[in-house]
């Protein structure tokens, strides 16, 4: 079984938020939705694998690498999608294309324009002028033109329609299975989880609630539930039903 | 990679940014030109005409965001905080890189920069109001 | 082969995929050495998670009726001509287990149901 993605005891205290003990790992080829309550710590996990923060103990492994220690290998390898990703928002997005994508290792202007044309982005547009769809999608094209092993995407669906939403976990899933990259993908919008997630972690005020596969979530569900609901992923958010 | 190509890819960046280099440079560009030409000037003598010394103050002042280049390469490079900032998640070797912008500014600075201040330095040796120099201090170190 | 996820149904999904095979094997639409489609694209036509697929085609391959080749993905094992008997005998009788009920409500006694199935039988053998 080969790990994509390692939490090792992570912990970060600080006095706006806090992680505790994080430990979890992703397989390869898997998807797996990290949810919790606001302010559980999902953002914050996503920004120490981006190494923003650095003072944390124990360690996180992208593809067996370092993301402290050997970051460069860590970023040509991943990609992180949010809302507050850098670019050069003056520029346009084929002039920040070509400005990055030297960087990468892996990088395929093919992949690039496929996934702007099927998002219908002109790579004209500068991107201080997408809206933050358009920006997330246009991030979405970027990182699978790098080829990543590990797309690291904090509450991507947010900002979607609802019609490109549906459009997105079909995208995700294809990326998947293409390119046989993993995914870790924050959500508050528990039906996408349902629609693709195949492991999910619940983090708690910094803390791993638990890290377990659908099905394993199901089977649990099932004998602990009276009804013969089925069971969907935002229970787990329903107060009294579960830990 | 290797720092050469790291050299490579800052000069191609600097070279076509295309919002950065039109409105903040264009200003420079055309004052740090005539300031030269009034530094050549100089060397050859001709600067005790107030209006010229006039025409050159004001050229200085334009260029100044120019005429410090190896500063503006630290502003640039302070900028590199945040230019970091905006490769933070890029797979960038943060020595080599900015090793690379350091290379890049030492070597304009010698290419450009000296020659120069050694054309000022002529220049005001040429005229009768060296301490209206507003290039530098250190001619006053010398006289 | 189109397999149909109930949100109403009681099972889980991986048993109503199960389930769903099984008939198919049964009803011959799926023959020995057919391939299924891989887990992910069942997954991904049927909107769920490959975990879920992957289970039920491992439950499958545990009642031997499925097996996978390394690589390749799944394929329906040589039947089990007992296996199915049993099967398609227990499907016939859930059918008519349908039915009785129907006519238990409707109030029909069993000499005319009895009746009924002889002529119904009897017809069918004729032609």
């Amino acid at each position: 079984m080969e790990k994509v993605l390692e939490f090792n005891h992570v912990s970060l205290i600080w006095p706006d938020f806090k992680i505790d003990d994080v430990t979890f790992y992703l397989e390869k080829g898997y998807i797996m939705g990290l949810v919790g309550y606001n302010g559980a710590g999902k953002t914050t996990l996503f920004r120490i694998m981006e190494n923003r923060y650095r003072n944390y103990t124990g360690e996180i492994l992208i593809d067996g690498y370092d993301c402290r220690t050997q970051e460069a290998r860590v970023k040509d390898i991943t990609a992180f999608i949010s809302d507050d990703q850098n670019f050069f928002f003056e520029e346009s997005i084929k002039r920040n294309a070509e400005i990055y994508s030297p960087y990468y290792s892996r990088w395929d202007w093919d992949s690039f324009y496929k996934y702007l044309d099927l998002f219908e982005i002109s790579d004209k547009t500068k991107v201080k002028n997408l809206s933050r769809g358009t920006f997330l999608k246009f991030q979405l094209a970027f990182a699978v033109a790098h080829h990543p092993v590990l797309y690291a995407m904090d509450e991507p669906s947010a900002g979607f329609d609802p019609v490109f939403r549906y459009d997105f976990l079909r995208i995700v899933q294809n990326i998947v299975a293409e390119d046989n990259a993993s995914v870790l993908f924050s959500t508050h919008n528990t039906s996408d989880l349902d629609k693709i997630a195949d492991y999910i972690t619940m983090l708690d005020n910094g803390r791993v609630l638990f890290c377990k596969d659908v099905e394993t979530l199901r089977d649990e569900y099932r004998l602990k539930s009276d009804k013969n609901e089925r069971f969907r992923i935002s229970m787990l958010f329903e107060k009294g039903r579960w830990n | 990679m290797d720092l050469r190509t790291y050299i490579k890819l800052d000069k191609y960046y600097k070279k076509s940014l295309e919002s950065y280099y039109p409105r903040n440079l264009c200003i420079g560009a055309v004052g740090m030109f005539l300031f030269c030409v009034f530094v050549v000037a100089g060397a050859f003598g001709m600067m005790d005409r107030i209006y010229v010394f006039y025409i050159y103050a004001i050229c200085f002042l334009a260029a100044t965001s120019l005429y410090f280049w190896p500063l503006i390469e630290v502003r640039e490079n302070i900028f590199t905080v945040s230019l970091f900032k905006k490769f933070r998640n890029a797979p960038v070797n943060k020595k080599l890189f900015a090793r690379a912008k350091l290379i890049l500014l030492i070597r304009f600075s010698v290419l450009f920069y000296l020659p120069v201040q050694i054309m000022h330095f002529v220049g005001l040796n040429r005229t009768d109001t060296p301490q209206l120099s507003i290039t530098g201090f250190w001619p006053w170190l010398l006289c | 082969m189109q397999i149909n996820i109930s949100s109403m149904s009681t099972l889980a999904i991986y048993e109503q995929i199960v389930n769903q095979i099984k008939d198919a094997i049964i009803k011959k639409e799926l023959k020995p050495g057919d391939g299924l489609p891989s887990i992910r694209s069942l997954a991904k036509e049927l909107q769920i998670s490959v975990i879920t697929t992957k289970r039920a085609y491992e439950e499958l391959e545990k009642e031997g009726l499925l097996k996978s080749v390394a690589g390749k993905g799944f394929y329906v094992c040589e039947y089990n001509t007992d296996f199915l008997k049993e099967k398609q005998a227990a499907m016939l009788e859930n059918r008519l287990a349908e039915v009785l009920k129907d006519c238990i409500k409707a109030d029909i006694q069993l000499e005319d149901i009895l009746d009924t199935v002889k002529i119904i039988y009897d017809s069918l053998k004729k032609g």
